[in-house]
């Protein structure tokens, strides 16, 4: 109770008000630039927390995480560019309603469900910390494999009608995801002899070509002169009728959010398009989804922000970083003499609390900074199109070139943009293909030191427990979709 | 090209990528730590899943269509709209080339400012001073944020004596 009125009067404290403040619009300017990952965001500012306070620098680098899992959200929705990989599932029915004018509504939409999305990620984090890190520790690499292919799963969702086509997509996915060293033996695949391929391709670069650069060489074929049509240049909240509509797609997003956070290695983007799929099952008007349907932007949205927080729950109660984003976050745990674990919240219970205090306040910081910046953003978005091109191209080719300084991503991602531009033309899903590149490793590393363990054993993914329950449910789930979606073609014939 | 035709060439397509797939992951050497599925077992396997998906694709283009098609995908908007856009896809794609071969010799700031004019131009835009104005200002803008606010280096190419650190 001391350590919980000690962090009450941290909070009064200007320093981790401005320090929350500070990190979320860091964290929103990072996210919102292709390229720059929220732990690249993180990681510029951890030398500036040497010589802070250790509750101010957790709190500073949290808020950061916080607000670039936001800001990834707002060129995807505007310019169909997702800033971070979360943000990725956004992008469709984000873009869609700013295409039809609805923008300050689809931004309005975003602002708000991670809002909920970041409150109740940390109500979780705060009330279940000891008991959801039980989950995380039951994880063996079978489970592991297993919840790769729950995400799998969802891809007859994100089909767009075509199980074949969309399984195509995901093979592509999953190949891309092969290049590079073999996760077992450290043996280069598909390389080519290409030392810039030795780490393999990173999925950002695979979702702004496939989002951002093929949506170039669309809109340049386009009249020269049409603005951006993203209506009124006004942000709009949801009203109460609105938010009544959004509460089941952002409680959905809240779930799911939870339990790929609490999972190590997991991550936002897995939850994300899971939230997407299973709204869309669970909604009343499924057919508006991938035409701009509200609820395509709140179950994304709440779920990635949900993961800001319950990520931190393995990395608090058990040490382990489950993302580079907590791997950044570990480092600035240690640069303070804090070792993450069980005895932190003996040991310092004061700066865990203030860092929950803080995450508090970055939630609070990023719906009143989303509130002024996102009108002037939709000012910049209605320019004149062959400008808006120009730009976006500019900022694409700058954030690409930043991940690792290659030129030869630049080259990449423009190649990428050329697929995507095809697999448009072909009417071939790309979402598929984002979820099997992300996917893909841990899938496969997985499966293989399952196999490994088990000493060539298949049955060690239906033995272990999690992983049975795992696997069972991805079963239910793709027999439910396949059923679904041959009993709409018989409606349709009919 | 219809629906037919485009599920047809995605089939062939997929059926070309799957078999160069396979037969590259057929050359790659097995280490000596290999596991039992092998460097190649997975990446083989989803090769041959991809082959099998584009032959299904590829059949089922030949039978009769039943119902139409309603799905996202399939009202995703194709590219279009002026005479000829693919070959303003493809003009855009080369000034992009263009940027990316020539960035590490003339440098970032000049590079990014000359391919935002180009693109702008090529694109339709048409008002001079506007676009040396955005050719001026982008460089700079984007050269302070990355490498100054963010400490990301960008090329410096030629003029590395006078702007690098």
């Amino acid at each position: 109770m001391d350590s919980f009125l000690l962090a009450l009067s941290n909070l009064s404290s200007g320093w981790v008000i401005l320090s929350a403040f500070a990190g979320v619009l860091w964290g929103i300017f990072g996210g919102a630039l292709p390229g720059i990952s929220p732990s690249i965001a993180m990681a510029l500012l951890l030398p500036f927390t040497v010589g802070m306070e250790a509750t101010n620098a957790l709190v500073l680098l949290a808020s950061v995480y916080v607000g670039a899992e936001y800001g990834g959200s707002i060129p995807a929705i505007l310019i169909r560019t997702p800033g971070t990989n979360s943000a990725s599932a956004t992008v469709i029915d984000g873009n869609e309603m700013a295409k039809r004018g609805q923008a300050g509504e689809a931004l309005g939409i975003s602002l708000m469900s991670g809002l909920y999305g970041g409150l109740f990620g940390l109500l979780v984090l705060v009330l279940c910390t000891e008991s959801l890190a039980q989950v995380a520790l039951a994880f063996t690499p079978a489970a592991y494999f297993s919840l790769g292919i729950l995400g799998l799963s969802v891809i007859a969702g994100l089909s767009g009608g075509s199980l074949l086509r969309g399984l195509i997509a995901a093979c592509m996915g999953l190949m891309v995801a092969f290049i590079g060293s073999d996760p077992v033996s450290g043996v280069q695949r598909f390389t080519f002899g290409s030392v810039d391929l030795l780490d393999g391709v990173k999925p950002i670069l695979v979702m702004v070509g496939l989002f951002a650069v093929s949506e170039m060489l669309v809109q340049i074929g386009e009249p020269p002169w049409a603005r951006g049509n993203t209506g009124s240049t006004r942000l709009k909240l949801p009203n109460w009728a609105m938010s009544k509509r959004l509460f089941k797609p952002q409680a959905i997003g809240a779930a799911i959010g939870t339990f790929e956070g609490v999972t190590p290695g997991a991550g936002g983007t897995v939850a994300a398009f899971m939230a997407y799929t299973e709204a869309k099952r669970w909604s009343k008007h499924p057919e508006e989804f991938g035409k701009g349907s509200p609820e395509g932007v709140a179950a994304p949205e709440s779920a990635n922000n949900v993961v800001t927080a319950t990520a931190l729950v393995p990395l608090l109660s058990l040490g382990i970083p489950g993302s580079n984003s907590a791997a950044i976050l570990l480092g600035g745990f240690l640069i303070h003499g804090l070792q993450p674990g069980p005895m932190l919240f003996q040991k310092a219970p004061e700066v865990v609390y203030g860092l929950y205090g803080g995450l508090l306040i970055a939630n609070i910081a990023m719906l009143l900074i989303g509130l002024v910046i996102l009108s002037p953003c939709m000012w910049l978005v209605n320019r004149p199109k062959p400008y808006l091109i120009a730009f976006i191209l500019a900022l694409v080719m700058s954030g690409v070139f930043a991940i690792q300084q290659s030129l030869f991503d630049c080259a990449l991602v423009l190649l990428i943009g050329v697929l995507g531009y095809a697999m448009r033309l072909l009417k071939i899903p790309v979402l598929p293909m984002v979820l099997g590149m992300v996917l893909g490793f841990m899938v496969e590393s997985n499966y293989r030191r399952s196999l490994l363990i088990s000493g060539g054993e298949h049955s060690i993914f239906v033995t272990d427990t999690a992983s049975a329950i795992l696997l069972g449910l991805s079963a239910v789930l793709s027999a439910y979709s396949l059923w679904k979606e041959i009993s709409e073609r018989r409606k349709s014939a009919k | 090209m219809n629906a037919q035709q485009k599920d047809r060439l995605t089939g062939l397509l997929g059926m070309i990528g799957s078999s160069i797939y396979v037969y590259q992951a057929s050359l790659i050497e097995d280490s000596l730590l290999a596991d039992a599925v092998g460097v190649t077992g997975v990446p083989t396997a989803i090769g041959v899943l991809l082959g099998t998906a584009a032959v299904f694709l590829f059949l089922k283009s030949w039978l009769p269509s039943k119902a139409p098609a309603t799905s996202e995908a399939e009202e995703a908007p194709e590219p279009g709209g002026s005479d000829h856009p693919h070959l303003k896809a493809l003009g855009l794609l080369a000034i992009l080339l263009g940027f990316v071969a020539l960035v590490s010799v003339f440098g970032f700031i000049l590079c990014i400012g000359v391919m935002v004019a180009t693109v702008a131009y090529f694109g339709g835009a048409r008002q001079f001073k506007t676009l040396i104005w955005c050719a001026l200002l982008t460089g700079p803008l984007l050269w302070l944020s990355f490498d100054y606010a963010l400490e990301i280096r960008l090329p410096t190419g030629m003029w590395s004596q006078w702007i690098g650190k």
